[in-house]
């Protein structure tokens, strides 16, 4: 059924066509996001206060899931009918910039002096381009340590604090991986992260361990170096040796999320959990992620709102980002707690530090941007990222050894990195 | 009247190891439905506890998911599509295929081959020409992309009507022929009623096609909960309740349901189409 005979389609759809709808009086713009339903209805919240000062633009939100999202865009834009606000993700900003699709707001900027005084800078690294800003962020993520206070107490072990290394963190990870029901196999784990994009967790190790990641200007991998493989080896040591870290099939009986479900002591998250694990039914708290040879590293990332070159509102566009992006829509957002504000004034306001979503050190994430690096952002980030990953995971299947798989992921994020060359 | 003796023991193994054999096949089938069935109706902190009996039974996760989501109106967007598509697919498939089987035309040869070839052109490729289109007629936000093309035939469903019709005696058609009956009254009186069990599987496959399309419902629609189809809520619905699969199973239940109405309405035509064809 998928190859239809379409020389008829012409003709039938024009009949169907005839009543279609006329042009509405009122400017009315989209703005797309991924995310959950409950992120949706936030910012169905912000775009009726928008809405509230601007009766003459009406915006319409829309919510997908992250795979759905993306392909949604992707034929919208090539169908000419993209979006006029959608939302980005800063590593797969210089892609689409790249492509010269979005509009660039520097002209905009420009004309609204200060608008960029309140913003933590590191957020908007990512956006900045030698044109300008194509796009801006809306929001930050910083990985912290997540810890299950009710394992850490039943096995006697010091809660993280923030003097912990690697070495430390290993250590309690190996005592809290336990058979707690003593039926021969283990059902506790000291540690869970995904281990194959560099921002929950790979990163921040290789990093903090003396290595880096990527090259300026992004021409060679570099997880590769002597400091990165001592990273790498401390990795695979504490899964594969210490067996810390529930394998691949043993978390997928539990879901996606190892802390979440209650199977790992400890985790690494962005502040994106909060509102997820704050309904478990244990206690838990954050802590900075350990110190390593080379001090104390996380990362930091940021998603970020684009209006599209191709829209037909760019004016109404922007007044909506303008909205979105100044104190009313971010203390909006700073209550749901999904993500931190990257305005300064509202990330240190009680609309941030004293939200509701879960009774933890919220402070903690914006203290992170100290120690923090920006996660890598260059062209054809998504085909080096997955390029990367398959290697990666090879090495946690035990299908070829640490160093052979770095070795091909170095080979292979540096063909990646070739082909996308500008 | 011929009486069928019950069979002696020793001849019968044979059937006896058959049914084994089908049981073992039955249970392979069934099982991971049954669990999905269980864990549906099981309280969220018992979603590993008791094996396939629920601990508690509670029918909480099918009032929460009617909570969460309008599951309702994401239905019914559904099963409105899927079953205009399964009437468009039907009605031109098999036309198509009548034509196919019985005209004898010039270039028709040629044109099924050319038909055939459809099939080999991915969906992906014709994506952005075809939402360029829709576009061009003024349907993209509306309902119409996912069913208008149903109506245009399909390859799949013309080679399938076509095989069956050709199964159908010929001789049936060339006497109504002599009779003075015209193509329109040959197909729709005499091959239409013939091909029922035909048309019943082609109407699961199709009606299975619609209710699972993610991809053109996601690309057309809007994706607000209350316009949008089943499967673009479905994926929805995964980000937030990953791992909690009581609740997820509740919802996949829910929305699996229809699908094996339709498939319960087809085979009983099905099972009777082949009854009937077995008098020939």
């Amino acid at each position: 059924m998928r190859g239809k005979t379409r020389i008829s389609l012409a003709a039938l759809a024009a009949v169907t066509l005839l009543g279609a709808a006329a042009a509405q009086a009122e400017t009315e713009i989209t703005y797309q996001l991924w995310g959950s339903p409950q992120e949706g209805e936030v910012w169905q919240k912000v775009a009726q206060e928008f809405e509230a000062q601007h009766p003459d633009i009406k915006v319409k939100v829309e919510v997908n899931d992250w795979d759905s999202y993306w392909e949604k865009i992707r034929v919208l834009m090539a169908g000419g009918t993209p979006p006029d606000v959608f939302a980005m993700d800063a590593p797969l900003y210089p892609d689409w910039q790249s492509r010269g699709v979005l509009l660039n707001l520097q002209p905009y900027i420009d004309a609204e002096p200060g608008l960029l005084d309140d913003i933590y800078p590191i957020t908007l690294e990512a956006y900045k381009t030698k044109d300008g800003y194509f796009g801006l962020p809306r929001d930050f993520q910083t990985i912290v340590l997540y810890y299950n206070k009710d394992m850490f107490d039943a096995a006697g072990v010091a809660y993280p604090n923030d003097s912990w290394t690697y070495d430390d963190f290993r250590k309690a990870a190996k005592a809290l991986t336990k058979d707690t029901n003593g039926d021969g196999s283990i059902d506790q784990w000291g540690f869970w992260a995904e281990v194959v994009d560099p921002e929950p967790y790979w990163g921040a190790v290789v990093w903090s361990f003396g290595g880096d990641i990527v090259d300026i200007p992004h021409g060679k991998t570099l997880i590769g170096s002597d400091k990165a493989m001592q990273a790498w080896h401390f990795i695979a040591d504490m899964w594969l040796e210490d067996k810390s870290m529930p394998t691949q099939e043993q978390l997928q009986q539990y879901g996606t999320d190892g802390f979440q479900a209650g199977i790992a002591a400890m985790g690494v998250s962005g502040h994106w959990s909060v509102p997820d694990y704050a309904p478990a039914k244990f206690k838990w708290a954050v802590a900075p992620v350990p110190k390593g040879p080379a001090g104390r590293v996380t990362g930091v990332n940021s998603a970020g709102f684009v209006i599209a070159k191709a829209s037909k509102h760019p004016k109404e566009a922007w007044a909506f980002v303008k909205f979105a992006f100044g104190p009313t829509g971010q203390a909006e957002l700073a209550k749901i707690g999904l993500a931190v504000p990257i305005r300064k004034s509202v990330a240190e306001s009680p609309a941030y530090l004293e939200q509701t979503s879960a009774p933890i050190d919220h402070k903690l994430f914006i203290d992170a941007l100290q120690y923090a690096h920006p996660k890598p952002v260059f062209r054809g980030y998504e085909e080096w990222s997955a390029a990367v990953g398959d290697a990666l995971n090879s090495a946690w299947t035990g299908a070829l050894g640490v160093d052979d798989a770095i070795a091909e992921a170095v080979q292979n994020g540096d063909e990646a990195l070739a082909k996308n060359r500008q | 009247m011929i009486r069928i003796e019950p069979a002696p023991w020793e001849s019968r193994w044979p059937d006896r190891l058959a049914m084994l054999v089908l049981l073992l096949g039955a249970i392979a089938m069934v099982g991971p439905f049954i669990w999905m069935l269980s864990t549906s109706l099981k309280l969220p902190e018992d979603q590993y506890a008791g094996g396939l009996i629920p601990p508690t039974l509670s029918f909480e996760n099918y009032s929460k998911i009617f909570e969460i989501m309008p599951f309702q109106t994401l239905l019914w967007n559904s099963i409105k599509i899927a079953l205009i598509s399964t009437f468009g697919q039907l009605l031109t498939c098999s036309m198509a295929a009548f034509v196919f089987a019985i005209v004898k035309f010039p270039g028709r040869h040629a044109l099924f081959v050319l038909l055939l070839v459809t099939l080999m052109v991915p969906q992906q490729i014709t994506a952005i020409p075809q939402f360029i289109l829709f576009k061009w007629l003024g349907l993209y936000g509306t309902q119409a992309p996912l069913y208008l093309p149903s109506f245009l035939g399909g390859a799949f469903g013309v080679f399938l009507m076509r095989q069956y019709f050709l199964t159908i005696p010929i001789e049936l058609a060339e006497a109504a022929r002599i009779d003075g009956a015209s193509l329109m009254t040959i197909y729709w009186k005499i091959y239409l009623p013939l091909a029922k069990p035909a048309l019943a599987a082609f109407a699961i496959f199709a009606f299975l096609f619609s209710w699972n399309d993610l991809f053109t419902a996601l690309i057309y629609l809007p994706s607000d909960l209350d316009k949008t189809t089943l499967p673009v809520g479905l994926a929805l619905f995964q980000v937030q309740f990953a791992g909690k699969w009581t609740i997820m199973m509740a919802a996949v239940l829910v929305s699996v349901a229809p699908i094996m109405v339709a498939f319960f309405i087809a085979q009983k035509h099905f099972i009777e189409g082949v009854a009937l064809s077995g008098l020939k």
